[in-house]
Parts: structure tokens; C-alpha cells; sequence
């Protein structure tokens, strides 16, 4: 959805209009829950969530600022409530690696350079081989369309990480069996 | 192979459940937009909003975020910093090491003659990284024939995916759109380095005027140091200084030299990361208050790029960055 019609759905929200609500939902309903699937790790989390999110959605519409760039405004306001959601519930909040001091995620095969497909994997199956961080900058990339850039400032990480995440992903699913991005 | 984001699309959609009913019945009727300020009405959430807000205002771990602002700027300066050393793999497989001193000399001539646009804040780096006047030294011809080979254009093909990242630096490593090429002097050059097996060599540089190359002694040259950018005292600003060399190490992969940073006790801010799609390694020497970037070259060494001393005030020195 390009930016123009995001602001008018949120428009017409202001002024009560649930279709202009549902217009974002049908185009955003599968980019939302899936990230918030990838962030809490449970299908009913994630429902439960998104739930909360469009009703957020509609309550702060007053409140969003046009010409921002909506995809960006959107990941945040979700991110954030699932990780708000995380702590309420006392559960583990997901560290970024590069705060895990000496820990980093890193394919010993990549490192080598052994990009080939080893394996015919179903998606699911591909999917399973990326850490939870890798799924979630892919998912941001291909689903969100976001920038890089912008995946960086809504992680809080150096687009540097960002970029390594992806490569990584990336050369884990073409020895899967998956072309490249 | 399958096309994975074809197939990925495909995925998520099947796999999300429906839940407009549920969304729908949680919405509450809006007054329109004209209701709501004649009455002042506030949605309900945002009160709660505001006080978490103002909570986070007196959270000392979001001033601690504000504070590393500038490193932030930093990591701009040592992609671009980054780029350049990729470029520089050229002349490093080629063995002319012992030109270093002669080109940095050449380079600082011409940086006091560019203009730059590094005084532009982060959110306008899309407009630095088509703008930003880019250094190019030529290196002569050599007698094998090839065909031509432009550095700083392969250098803007490899730059797609960052230069899709719409990094808002200070300071960028970019394909000139219209480089001020020099034609360093055959003579002077040939003097001192060894033919080499292509036609033409060139070395894309983004330094900041106030940066000057410094000569490099024959003690540092066996060390490994490949070249020294300085900026120059004013005002009670310390310069700062970029510096490329070669680590004499045993390790050949970056986990084994994060391995040996482990082992001296260097860990802060150390992570993985890629620039230019060449996987490096940072890493913080905080007792010389230096950030490093290491990667492999192709003939497998190593090479550092450090920034030295680390400070907003330097940072500044390099970058043209100014919070005002």
C-alpha cells in the first residue's frame, strides 16, 4: 500500500470509517502476524496480539503523523507490543546477538563459503534452519518491503548487522533449495 | 530451485488466520474529526501512552541511547571508511605496498581542492551518497593488455545493496556520479612501484577535506600500515586520525581472530557485520579509544581500519558533523 493511501484510510478512520480500518487490515493482516508470530513464538500470542494492534490502530489514529512512512510507524507500534506483552507476561524478551558479548550466530558452512544446495527442503523446513533475528530481517525485507535502513532503526541495530543477517539468511536457503532474494 | 519469495508470500498467507470479526468487535465508535476537537476528546490508550512516555523521558537507559548518538554517526564514517578498503584489496593483491606513502600524497593534494557534502545530517545521507565528491587516483597503464578497469564503477555496481539501505551518515563511501579524476604523474608513480597486471587501477577514496594524508616512515611500512589520514588541530580539538594496516596474526578467519580479541581482553562492541557485502569484524580497542573494523583480504590477509582517538568532538573533525 503506498503511502498516499495509507494517510486517506487513516483519514477516513478518523472519521469513524471501519472499511478504511479493514483496507489496512486485508494488506497488513499477514505482515503483522507473522512478525509478531516470529517475536513471542506463539500462535495464540500472535493472534491475540494483532488483534490489539488494528484496534490500536483505529483508536490512534488521531495521533499518526502523515508523510513518516507507515510501514516503518506500523513495525514499531507491533514490535513494541509484543514485547510489552513478553515482559507483562514475565517471559524471556528476545536479545539482540550483538549484545550477547562474545555469542554470535554465525554457519560455520557459510563461513566456509558452501553456498550449494545440500538439501530439498519444504518452506517450512527452510524456515526453521534461520535463527529467530535472520526470519525476522527477512521477513521485514520480503513481506514489509522495508529498507534496510529502516529495519536498522526499528532493531536498534548498525545496518552493517542488518545486511550480515540477511546474507545469512540468504545463503542458508539457497542450500535449501530456495533461490536468492 | 524455488523462488523463495514467491513461495514465502504464498506461506504467510495461507498460514494467517482471519481476524476481522475479532478486531471489528473491539473497535468503539468514533465521533468525526471536527466532534472530537470542539469536546477536546482524547482516546482512551493515549492518556496511558503519555504517562509511559514521559516515564521512558526519565529512563536513564534512554539517555544512555541518546549519548551513543554519535557512535552512530561513527558507524557511517567506518562503512565508508569500509569501502574504501575494499577497494584498496586491489592495490594490497598487487603487492605495491610500497607506494602507500606516494599515493597518500597525492590524495591529500587533491582532497583540499573538494568541496564535500559530509556537514549534512544523517536523515539527508541518500542525497550524500549520490553527492558526496569522490577521489579517484589512477595508477598508469601497464604494458599487459586488458581491458579497462575502473575501480570505482565495479565499486558502484557492488554498492546496489548498500546504497539501497538509504544510510543516513555523515559521511559515505559512493560511486562518483561525476568523480574529479587525476591522473597521477606516470613517472612519479612507475618510479616507485612494480608493473602491475592490469591496465588501470583505481582507488575510490571519501576523505573529508579536513583529513590530510600523513607519510608513512619505513618503520610503519614494515609494520603493515597501509595509509594514515589526519585532521589537523583547531580550536582545542584534538585531530583525529584513520588508519589502514595489515595485523600480523595467525588467524585466518574472523571467528579465530574474535578468538584472539577474546583472549586479549578486547570484547567491547565487537560484532559481525558486512559492508559492501564483505563480511568484517568490529570491535572497540577501549585503552586507545580506537573502533576497528577488520576483514580478509582476497590473498587472506587481514586488514584493519581503525579510527582513532574515539570521541564526538573528533568524530566531528572527520565528518563535517555538527548537532547545530
Amino acid at each position: 500500500m503506498e503511502n498516499e493511501r495509507f494517510e486517506e484510510c487513516m483519514h477516513r478512520i478518523r472519521n469513524g470509517d471501519k472499511n478504511a480500518l479493514k483496507e489496512i487490515y486485508e494488506e497488513y493482516n499477514d505482515y503483522i502476524f507473522h512478525l509478531l508470530l516470529g517475536i513471542t513464538g506463539n500462535y495464540q500470542d500472535a493472534e491475540d496480539i494483532t488483534v490489539e494492534f488494528f484496534i490500536k490502530l483505529w483508536d490512534l489514529s488521531d495521533r499518526f503523523t502523515p508523510g513518516g512512512g507507515h510501514k516503518r510507524w506500523m513495525t514499531v507500534i507491533a514490535r513494541n507490543m509484543a514485547l510489552d506483552y513478553l515482559r507483562s507476561r514475565g517471559r524471556e524478551v528476545p536479545v539482540e546477538p550483538q549484545e550477547m558479548g562474545t555469542q554470535i550466530d554465525t554457519d560455520p558452512q557459510i563461513e566456509k563459503g558452501y553456498d550449494e544446495v545440500i538439501e530439498d527442503m519444504s518452506l517450512a523446513e527452510a524456515l526453521n534452519r534461520l535463527t529467530p533475528a535472520e526470519r525476522e530481517v527477512v521477513h521485514m525485507k520480503v513481506i514489509g518491503d522495508l529498507t534496510f535502513k529502516h529495519i536498522a532503526d526499528i532493531l536498534k541495530i548498525p545496518i552493517g548487522t542488518v545486511t550480515w543477517r540477511y546474507r545469512q539468511a540468504i545463503s542458508k536457503l539457497r542450500r535449501c533449495g530456495y533461490e536468492a532474494l | 530451485m524455488k523462488h523463495f519469495e514467491e513461495e514465502y508470500r504464498k506461506y504467510v498467507h495461507e498460514n494467517t488466520p482471519d481476524l476481522w470479526n475479532r478486531i471489528e468487535a473491539g473497535l468503539t465508535e468514533k465521533t468525526t474529526g471536527q466532534e472530537q476537537t470542539a469536546s477536546h476528546k482524547v482516546p482512551d490508550n493515549w492518556q496511558v501512552i503519555e504517562s509511559r512516555l514521559e516515564e521512558k523521558a526519565a529512563d536513564p537507559s534512554v539517555a544512555h541511547t541518546q549519548k551513543r548518538k554519535p557512535r552512530y554517526y561513527l558507524r557511517g564514517i567506518l562503512t565508508a571508511a569500509a569501502g574504501f578498503v575494499v577497494i584498496a584489496t586491489a592495490a594490497i593483491t598487487l603487492n605495491m605496498r610500497q607506494k602507500s606513502a606516494e599515493e597518500a600524497k597525492n590524495a591529500s593534494a587533491i582532497s583540499s581542492a573538494e568541496e564535500t557534502a559530509y556537514e549534512r545530517e544523517a536523515e539527508q545521507s541518500a542525497e550524500t551518497v549520490n553527492s558526496a565528491p569522490v577521489q579517484s587516483i589512477k595508477a598508469p597503464e601497464s604494458a599487459a593488455p586488458a581491458a579497462e578497469y575502473d575501480m570505482a564503477e565495479e565499486a558502484a555496481a557492488e554498492y546496489d545493496m548498500a546504497e539501497e539501505t538509504d544510510t543516513g551518515y555523515g559521511l559515505q563511501f559512493a560511486p562518483a556520479q561525476t568523480p574529479k579524476e587525476i591522473q597521477a604523474e606516470p613517472e612519479a608513480v612507475m618510479s616507485t612501484i612494480a608493473p602491475v597486471p592490469v591496465k588501470e587501477l583505481g582507488i575510490a577514496l571519501s576523505i573529508p577535506p579536513t583529513m590530510t594524508a600523513r607519510p608513512l616512515t619505513t618503520e610503519e611500512e614494515e609494520q603493515g600500515y597501509i595509509c594514515e589520514y589526519a585532521g589537523t588541530a583547531a580550536d582545542g580539538i584534538t585531530p583525529a586520525k584513520l588508519t589502514i594496516r595489515y595485523i600480523e596474526t595467525e588467524a585466518e578467519t574472523l571467528d579465530e581472530y574474535a578468538a584472539i580479541l577474546a583472549e586479549e581482553g578486547i570484547t567491547a562492541d565487537r560484532e559481525y557485520a558486512s559492508y559492501i557485502r564483505t563480511d568484517v569484524l568490529e570491535y572497540t580497542r577501549e585503552t586507545q579509544k580506537t573502533h576497528c573494523i577488520l576483514y580478509f583480504a582476497e590473498n587472506g590477509t587481514p586488514v584493519e581500519l581503525s579510527i582513532t582517538p574515539e570521541s564526538t568532538d573528533l568524530l566531528r573533525s572527520i565528518s563535517g558533523y555538527s548537532a547545530d
